[in-house]
Parts: C-alpha cells; sequence; structure tokens
C-alpha cells in the first residue's frame, strides 16, 4: 500500500487536487489510520490559520446614514409622482396631437344617398348665376 | 440566527442592531484583509470600515457567494487601490522585514499563538498572502479570489498550497503546530 505524501494530504485538505489524486488520497485515508491523522493534523493546522486574530477587539460600527431609510421613502414617492406626471403629460400630448374633426363633418355623412322614399336629397341653387353652358 | 443576507436587508432598512450584528461576525476577518494588504493596522481599520459602507450602497445578486466572500472581495479591492493611492504598496517580502518587527497583522492580536501564526502569515511573498487572506480570512472561493485579484484559477491554488505549507514550516519550527 503506497501511503499519499505530505503535499498530497495538503492538497487533499485545500481541496486543491486533482480529480484522480482526491479520490485516491479519500479512498486511502479511510483504510490507514496514520494517514487519517496525519490528514486531521493538518486539517487542526488549518483551521488555526484560519481563526487566528479572530478576537480582536471590534470597535463600534460606522453609523448607519439616517439619510439612507429617507432616501428610499422618498425616492418611492418621487417614483410615483414621476409617473403621474409622465401619464399626463403623454395622455394630453395624444389627445392634442389628433386632427380637430369639424362639427359638419361628424354630422353630415359624406356620400348622400337616397332616402327611404327613393327621392335625391335638393340640392341648393343659385337663381342669379349664370347658366352652365351646354 | 438570522442569514446574513436577511441582516443585511434589515439594516439597509434602517435596522441598528441587524448591522451590529454583520459587523460583529464579519469585522475581524476583515479587518485582517484589509491590514495584510494595507501594511498598516490604522489603514487596515478605516479601509475595513468603508468597506461596511460600501456594502450598504453595494448592488448584490446573492447566488455569487457568501456575504463574507462578498465583503472580502470589496476590502480587497478597497485596500489595494488605497495602498496604490497612497503609495503604501511596498512589497513587505521576508527578507526585507526584520524579524523581530511586529507586522502589522500580529499587532492585532493578544494570544502568543495567533500573534506568530499571523506573524507567519505576513511574512509570505505579496502574491501568497493575498490568496491565503481571501481563501483563509474572507471564506472565498479558490473561483472568487481568480475573479477579484485576476490572478489564474490554477495559480490560485498553487500559490495557496505554497503558503499554506511555509506558514506550517515555520510554524513547526517554533512549535506552534505539532
Amino acid at each position: 500500500m503506497t501511503h499519499p505524501d505530505a503535499d498530497a494530504l495538503l492538497r487533499f485538505v485545500l481541496q486543491t487536487s486533482e480529480d484522480s489524486e482526491r479520490s485516491a488520497v479519500a479512498e486511502h485515508i479511510v483504510r490507514c489510520e496514520a494517514c487519517a491523522r496525519a490528514e486531521r493534523e493538518i486539517r487542526a493546522d488549518v483551521l488555526k490559520l484560519e481563526t487566528a486574530g479572530d478576537d480582536i477587539r471590534i470597535p463600534a460600527p460606522p453609523a448607519l446614514p439616517r439619510r439612507l431609510h429617507r432616501t428610499l421613502a422618498f425616492s418611492r414617492w418621487a417614483a410615483v409622482l414621476a409617473a403621474g406626471f409622465l401619464l399626463g403629460y403623454v395622455t394630453s400630448n395624444l389627445t392634442s396631437a389628433l386632427p380637430a374633426i369639424p362639427v359638419q363633418q361628424r354630422l353630415i355623412p359624406e356620400r348622400v344617398t337616397e332616402d327611404t322614399l327613393g327621392f335625391m336629397p335638393c340640392q341648393p341653387v343659385d337663381a342669379g348665376a349664370p347658366a352652365a353652358p351646354r | 440566527m438570522i442569514d446574513d443576507w436577511r441582516c443585511l436587508e434589515l439594516a439597509r432598512t434602517g435596522d441598528e442592531n441587524a448591522w451590529r450584528e454583520i459587523f460583529r461576525r464579519h469585522y475581524p476577518a476583515l479587518v485582517k484583509i484589509t491590514s495584510s494588504i494595507a501594511g498598516s493596522v490604522e489603514a487596515g481599520h478605516d479601509i475595513a470600515q468603508e468597506a461596511f459602507v460600501r456594502l450598504l450602497g453595494a448592488r448584490i445578486n446573492h447566488h455569487e457567494g457568501t456575504l463574507k466572500s462578498f465583503l472580502a472581495t470589496i476590502a480587497y479591492r478597497l485596500a489595494v487601490k488605497e495602498t496604490h493611492r497612497l503609495r503604501l504598496f511596498r512589497r513587505q517580502e521576508p527578507e526585507l522585514m526584520a524579524e523581530e518587527s511586529p507586522s502589522p497583522l500580529e499587532t492585532l492580536v493578544k494570544d502568543e499563538t495567533d500573534r506568530l501564526i499571523l506573524r507567519a502569515v505576513q511574512r509570505l511573498p505579496a502574491g501568497q498572502r493575498e490568496i491565503l487572506t481571501l481563501r483563509f480570512f474572507g471564506g472565498c472561493s479558490y473561483e472568487e479570489i481568480a475573479r477579484t485579484t485576476g490572478v489564474p484559477l490554477g495559480t490560485v491554488k498553487s500559490r495557496i498550497f505554497y503558503a499554506v505549507k511555509a506558514c506550517r514550516e515555520k510554524l513547526k519550527e517554533q512549535g506552534v503546530f505539532a
């Protein structure tokens, strides 16, 4: 049985080994107590490195900016107002952009058709006007 | 315990307790990252606080990772930018630092073991140190580190390996690690 060397165990603990090496070490330390102990020692050392100085004196945190909350509330209201203004502006522009329709055009049909009795409506005639040449 | 993201939502609506809770959970990790990169504890504290302020206004995609790693990337970027701006980015390579002088990281803590561990971290080459702090203190995934630092994923993995290996060897010599 070949034992993984210290470097291979360190790579295993640090999770930097290649897949094949990792699986070989993982299988090995299950069966080999000496290597399992060595692996645990490395793990403990790494943990000491990670936690060294974690008990340092912690100063007071920087004050939460009061305006942060106010800014958020203000921005919500500002967004609602802006949306309202935008909606108003767009609708007023849309209605003013449509051409005005004269009342006559809306009430009088363009094409004059026969009425239900078959009579054509009379056209106004200017009696003083010269007769049209034949 | 309330989830980090929920805490942030509450803080954004003005909940002071939620804000303090986020700060309490993540400040130590953040200040370790920023002090390590900025090279000074004072700058580290300032940048860490600034990172929290930025968090409030940040646009967040919850699926991108944890709040801790998100904060870590904000802090990392701020620290790098700030150190460039102030021309403080003196590369503090191990050979250039006096062995006895306290590093920014170790002045943060009182516990002797932690001091030695953080000194070992601070004396790593800058490239390894940045990646180690983002991974171990910031809880960032390797992919997140690669994205944040612009270093290829394979290089990130090899740097973290060599960084941890070097720290373990140093700390074993000093009797801190068994």
